[in-house]
């Protein structure tokens, strides 16, 4: 049970719709559930977080504020090309932090993951973390 | 220095000035369409705008979309996920701010549960002895809806930048907000 979802793990975000620089996507990755990457403004929104390794993960969770449509993709390339379709969620409105786990139905190759939020309950959506759990 | 991205919905009847308030604000003031050419569906300009007194900006989508009747299924499918709402009427026809409630509620429903900032806009204001709508009228439709009442003449260039400025700041007011509620 081990979060490979990281920066001192390795973990990189190559892409991201929305650079803020005030709140960069990197906070995603640094272990601090206070810290966030805020969209700068309009739909959808795309990151893609790439593993140090191709890991195999059992469960995905984010920790995010006012997102609602959200699709997660999945690549085992090295360059993240033929990303699959692995989840998709309709997230449930609340005031402060939106907590959710997606458990695997079994334990599946992951090099990168792309997040893509649809829509949102506000103008502006954050993702304080994400976490990616392996085996 | 953050740059912030919206969609701003430009909407109101047809010949109220949407296309020339769009052009003169785009090309700062230097370009205003003299002769009329109906838009078909939705036609796009970016602008950004920096919010005074402060380092940022905002890089504005604006969706000049037809106020004709035949487009307006077409149109509102560019509508999605709008940022805010720019309603456009005309000073000398009465009819053109009679059909802005039904024009709100269009773009609203759009996304009924997130609040957008909302600018009234009465155009033509240089047409100043045919003026068959006063201020009143339009101030009064506003306060009702919660939108900013301004008067421009796209013709002129008067005040064309104001409603979207005011659009602007409010987004960004909102963004500042949201900052504020994540890091307490």
């Amino acid at each position: 049970m081990t979060n490979v979802a990281l920066l001192q793990k390795g973990a990189r975000i190559p892409l991201c719709t929305a650079n803020n620089e005030e709140h960069p996507a990197a906070n995603i990755l640094d272990g601090n559930n206070s810290t966030f990457w805020l969209s700068t403004g309009l739909f959808p929104q795309e990151i893609i977080i790439s593993l140090s390794q191709s890991s195999l993960v059992t469960s995905i969770s984010i920790l995010c504020s006012h997102v609602k449509e959200l699709l997660i993709e999945k690549s085992v390339n090295e360059d993240a090309g033929d990303l699959e379709n692995l989840l998709r969620s309709e997230l449930e409105f609340q005031e402060t932090l939106q907590k959710q786990e997606f458990k695997l139905s079994s334990p599946t190759l992951i090099r990168h993951i792309k997040l893509i939020i649809q829509s949102g309950y506000d103008h502006f959506v954050s993702i304080n973390s994400v976490t990616v759990v392996t085996s | 220095m953050v740059l912030l991205r919206a969609k701003c919905i430009l909407i109101g009847n047809s010949k109220v000035g949407k296309t020339a308030l769009a052009q003169t604000f785009h090309s700062e003031g230097t370009h205003f369409p003299k002769s009329y050419s109906l838009t078909t569906g939705v036609s796009t300009c970016v602008k950004t705008v920096q919010i005074p007194d402060t380092p940022h900006s905002v890089e504005m989508y604006i969706l000049d979309s037809s106020g004709n009747e035949l487009y307006s299924d077409l149109v509102v499918h560019y509508w999605e996920n709008p940022s805010m709402v720019a309603l456009v009427y005309d000073v000398t026809d009465p009819q053109s701010l009679a059909s802005c409630p039904m024009w709100l509620e269009k773009v609203r429903s759009q996304k009924p549960e997130i609040a957008f900032p909302g600018a009234l806009i009465a155009n033509k204001s240089d047409l100043t002895n045919r003026w068959v709508v006063n201020s009143e009228e339009g101030r009064r439709f506003a306060d009702g809806k919660g939108l900013a009442y301004f008067e421009t003449s796209a013709k002129d260039s008067i005040d064309v930048d104001a409603p979207f400025l005011y659009l602007a700041t409010e987004y960004y007011k909102l963004y500042e907000d949201r900052v504020r509620g994540l890091i307490n």
